[in-house]
């Protein structure tokens, strides 16, 4: 065989590998995406948007969250601050797979990027593909297929939301709310899991304090600041897991 | 928003995004350990921001102004209802939104 012919066949089996692996992401992804995609065009940001969001941050929450920056005044520092809060918890998915992902080759950098949620607990329930394909690439192509799916689901979403808006019959006000419930659902789910209730109580706690202090318009910097300052000044308390039960 | 601060605020999310990934490999490839407050916070955080967010989310809700904030709190209800008999995350966010639309025509 060609070169060319044996990446084909390798890349091949990777994706055959990683297609069933993937399922559950897919019936999440597609769903949680179109809702994301009809939030953005409802607030006037149709199909491109949409794309460009998903393919250049895949995030899920982020992206709930960023629906709401794109509407409010325009405001890098807030958003770049929110972002990695947001995001801290990916620090450690980098963590748990250094020592799997040790060393370079030209599928690492999307890898990292596409670390996700859903991608990094794929990545951890299963380790090992079968025996003919490079664990690798086969990861690689797990976290491509997943962004796929996210990127179809917010697409479709987006259309619907784009052509419910334009379309008189339709009142879409309110549907701004979808992002108010999917931050409970994810809060109640930390919330029964029995970790990490300290926190979520100096996060609600803070962040109430500042709106009252600072307004609706201002209060979010301060609260992420007022936040991290708790968790510090709480972190022997925390941290000794005195507050976590 | 004009469309190219759009484009930056996006750019900005991506940019902090991938950081948040790609630190860990850039910072501790060596074999280098991370500090224990960057553990600490990277533990801690996601259950405080979400309870921010949470906050932010119902920033405009008047509570104290009958029935102002009737539609955030039916909504909320049928969430975390809807939620903890199912524990399924989609058909909650489904219900919560469909109660709070209906909640926000019928109260006005």
């Amino acid at each position: 065989m060609t070169g060319a012919a044996v990446t084909k066949s390798r890349t091949r089996a990777a994706i055959r590998a990683a297609l069933p692996v993937t399922v559950p992401v897919l019936t999440s992804y597609i769903p949680l995406g179109a809702a994301f995609g009809a939030l953005l065009a409802s607030q006037g940001y149709g199909v491109g948007w949409a794309a460009f969001m998903s393919a250049a941050v895949f995030a899920g929450s982020m992206q709930f969250a960023g629906v709401g920056l794109l509407t409010a005044a325009f405001d890098p520092l807030g958003a770049a601050l929110l972002t990695l809060m947001i995001n801290a918890r990916h620090l450690f998915y980098g963590l748990a797979m250094l020592e799997r992902w040790r060393g370079f080759d030209r599928t690492k950098p999307y890898r990292v990027f596409a670390l996700t949620d859903e991608s990094f607990s794929l990545f951890i329930a299963c380790p090992e593909p079968p025996v003919n394909v490079e664990p690798r690439l086969f990861e690689f192509w797990i976290a491509l297929l997943n962004q796929c799916y996210w990127m179809a689901g917010s697409v479709a979403g987006a259309l619907v939301g784009s052509a419910m808006r334009s379309n008189p019959r339709f009142d879409l006000a309110g549907i701004d709310f979808s992002m108010t419930a999917l931050f409970l659902v994810i809060f109640l789910d930390q919330w029964r899991g029995g970790k990490g209730r300290a926190a979520a109580l100096v996060g609600i706690g803070g962040a109430f304090a500042c709106l009252m202090v600072f307004g609706e318009s201002w209060f979010l910097i301060a609260a992420m600041v007022v936040i991290v300052a708790a968790l510090m000044l709480l972190r022997p308390v925390i941290a000794a897991g005195g507050l976590d039960t | 928003m004009t469309r190219g601060q759009a484009v930056i605020t996006i750019l900005v999310m991506a940019a902090c995004t991938l950081a948040t990934r790609a630190l860990p490999f850039a910072l501790f490839g060596g074999g280098r350990r991370a500090p224990k407050v960057v553990l600490y916070l990277g533990r801690t955080l996601p259950y405080a921001i979400i309870g921010m967010l949470i906050v932010y989310c119902l920033r405009g809700a008047r509570p104290l102004v009958w029935p102002r904030a009737l539609p955030e709190a039916v909504g909320l209800a049928v969430t975390a209802v809807v939620y903890l008999m199912g524990k399924r995350a989609l058909p909650a966010v489904l219900g919560g939104t469909a109660a709070y639309m209906i909640a926000l025509r019928v109260i006005g």
